[in-house]
């Protein structure tokens, strides 16, 4: 049968304004990123790694939009899945508010140069990951079913506390005040952040957002299990310092979830599908493209230029459009869910959604992440301007959409208790 | 055959109408009535059937057991729905009816498209959320010796 949502969901479901305030901050962040990207366009040209204005840029997508987004959805999609108990939420608004002065403070020291500002952002980070990742343990504990999202969201999480640590190393040795005792940190650090946290949290939640949102019943259990082991065997070898085998076994894992995404869309009961999908696919197509890329990168001469346009494509062109997808179903039904716990019954999410918008947001998205990639391939500046304008022009739109829904929430909300 | 197969079943039969109809959002008038008799037929059939006597069902022996199970919320909710779900279905069938019989004007064409629209709306969302919680629920919740007669009672 379909996905299941157990009983009592809406017993679960935390104040409207905490996982709103997640993802609220998202898309803020998201036009930041790109305006920060347009300010820094010669700068990403010649980037090959280093502390400074572009790092902020990236880490304003990953950090910002990404970390934020599989926060405040972690926190309060997980309880409802699992049929765990809802998350306490005042510990829940701790963890927003150390999180977000994390990520503004970091990215204010990176983007000044300011070394000491940065640490302690970087703590704050680690502070976050490590509430975070005791909120997951306590879910996971309770949590009576969906074993393969528990799995990912587990397994995600201990990568979690090693990237943030080493995230949290790299600043100190910037700061001049240790060394650590291995070769390329940065890589190791991007690479687990990217297809470690971030990509085992997409892929566990992939379990439970497509099928919901296509209304399909078709899921292959075996496949997503070796899509697991598959994807953990690449990280042991990423981190054991194997990058070419973590590549081809991670790409192999990339094309057996990808596979597993079109085959539960094949199943769908609903035949028409909206503009979110033409995003969500993209991003499944980047996945295995950005691997591919990377791959091409340490078969190459010019190493740098493939794995920086590789990570640009994982960043952008699947897990911001993979959330852009999502959250442009996700923030009317949640609104939709919220309006029923007031008043006994929801409002159709399609009233809440702006559909004009999302026909422009999706491709203008897309349209940015080809330019950049283009851009960074014949290292272009201007073309890199052009992507980024694109990309803010689809971020302040998106914002735009978010923003629009709050209202009409508010004014259904006010029509349906009238 | 479990209970919930043949509701989920419904629900596909539904959504592929639901689909069909949807193909006709913002079209003008047809200019030959065979083109939509046949969606028009199956649209009656799915307003009486998987709409009037699948809901009456639903809320004359699952929603009892659901609130006996703690889910006042999801059953109250659903129910809800139906009520606003049934006069737009009854109406749509009529329209469809009458003009199986004598075909569309513009002004009923313009009617029916309202409807259908606000048909495919609340009735997609409806099923979405049935198939997220009642149907998985009714697995759970439903013994052989409560299932068999119910399952005697749908299908009679």
């Amino acid at each position: 049968m379909g996905p299941a949502i157990p009983l009592g969901a809406e017993q679960r479901l935390l104040p409207e304004w905490i996982p709103l305030t997640f993802f609220a901050f998202a898309l803020v962040c998201l036009p930041l990123g790109w305006l920060l990207l347009f300010i820094q366009a010669d700068g990403l040209n010649d980037f090959s790694g280093g502390f400074g204005p572009v790092l902020a840029a990236l880490h304003m997508f990953t950090l910002g939009v990404l970390m934020t987004t599989i926060f405040g959805a972690s926190m309060q999609m997980l309880p409802v899945a699992t049929a765990s108990d809802m998350n306490n939420p005042k510990a829940v608004v701790l963890l927003l508010l150390i999180a977000l002065s994390g990520v503004t403070i970091l990215l204010g020291g990176f983007a000044h140069y300011f070394s000491h500002v940065a640490l302690l952002g970087a703590s704050l980070l680690w502070g976050s990951a490590l509430i975070y990742a005791a909120f997951l343990y306590r879910i996971l504990r309770r949590a009576q079913n969906m074993a393969l999202v528990k799995s990912h969201v587990f397994l995600g999480s201990c990568i979690l506390m090693i990237i943030s640590s080493l995230g949290l190393l790299m600043v100190v040795e910037w700061a001049g005040l240790y060394d650590i005792p291995m070769p390329h940190p940065a890589l190791l650090h991007g690479g687990l952040a990217l297809y470690g946290f971030m990509g085992l949290m997409t892929l566990g939640f992939s379990r439970i957002m497509i099928p919901m949102l296509a209304v399909s019943n078709q899921t292959r259990d075996k496949l997503s299990w070796a899509t697991l082991a598959i994807t953990t065997a690449a990280l042991l070898l990423w981190i054991f310092n194997q990058p070419l085998f973590a590549l081809i076994s991670g790409f192999l894992a990339a094309g057996l979830y990808s596979g597993e995404m079109f085959y539960i869309l094949k199943g769908r009961m609903r035949t028409r599908l909206g503009p979110e999908w033409h995003i969500i696919r993209f991003a499944w197509l980047c996945l295995p493209l950005s691997l591919l890329v990377i791959l091409m990168g340490y078969l190459s001469q010019d190493a740098t230029l493939f794995i920086q346009t590789g990570f640009v494509i994982a960043i952008l062109g699947w897990l911001v459009s993979f959330i852009i997808g999502i959250l442009q179903r996700i923030i009317p039904f949640l609104l939709s869910m919220q309006i029923a716990r007031k008043i006994g019954m929801p409002e159709l999410p399609s009233k809440l959604t702006h559909e004009k918008l999302l026909k422009v947001i999706g491709p203008l998205h897309m349209c940015a992440v080809g330019l950049l990639c283009m851009a960074l391939l014949i290292e272009n500046a201007l073309i890199i301007r052009l992507a980024s304008l694109c990309g803010l022009f689809a971020g302040l739109l998106f914002l735009t959409f978010f923003i629009i829904a709050l209202q009409r929430k508010k004014r259904s909300l006010e029509t349906m208790q009238s | 055959m479990r209970l919930s197969e043949i509701l989920h079943q419904e629900h596909q039969r539904t959504l592929v109408a639901l689909d069909d109809l949807d193909q006709w959002r913002d079209k003008p008038l047809p200019s030959n009535m065979d083109d939509i008799s046949d969606l028009l037929t199956r649209l009656i059939d799915v307003c009486e059937s998987d709409v009037t006597r699948h809901y009456a069902f639903e809320e004359e022996n699952l929603f009892p057991i659901l609130r006996q199970n703690g889910a006042d919320f999801m059953a109250n909710m659903l129910s809800g729905e139906h009520a606003i779900i049934r006069p737009i279905a009854q109406a749509l069938c009529e329209n469809a009816t009458k003009a199986l019989k004598d075909g569309f004007t513009q002004e009923s064409w313009q009617k029916f498209q309202e409807l259908s629209f606000e048909f495919i709306g609340h009735e997609t969302f409806h099923i979405q959320k049935e198939e997220m919680g009642l149907i998985n629920a009714l697995n759970m919740m439903l013994t052989p010796e409560v299932e068999t007669p119910l399952l005697a009672l749908y299908l009679h």
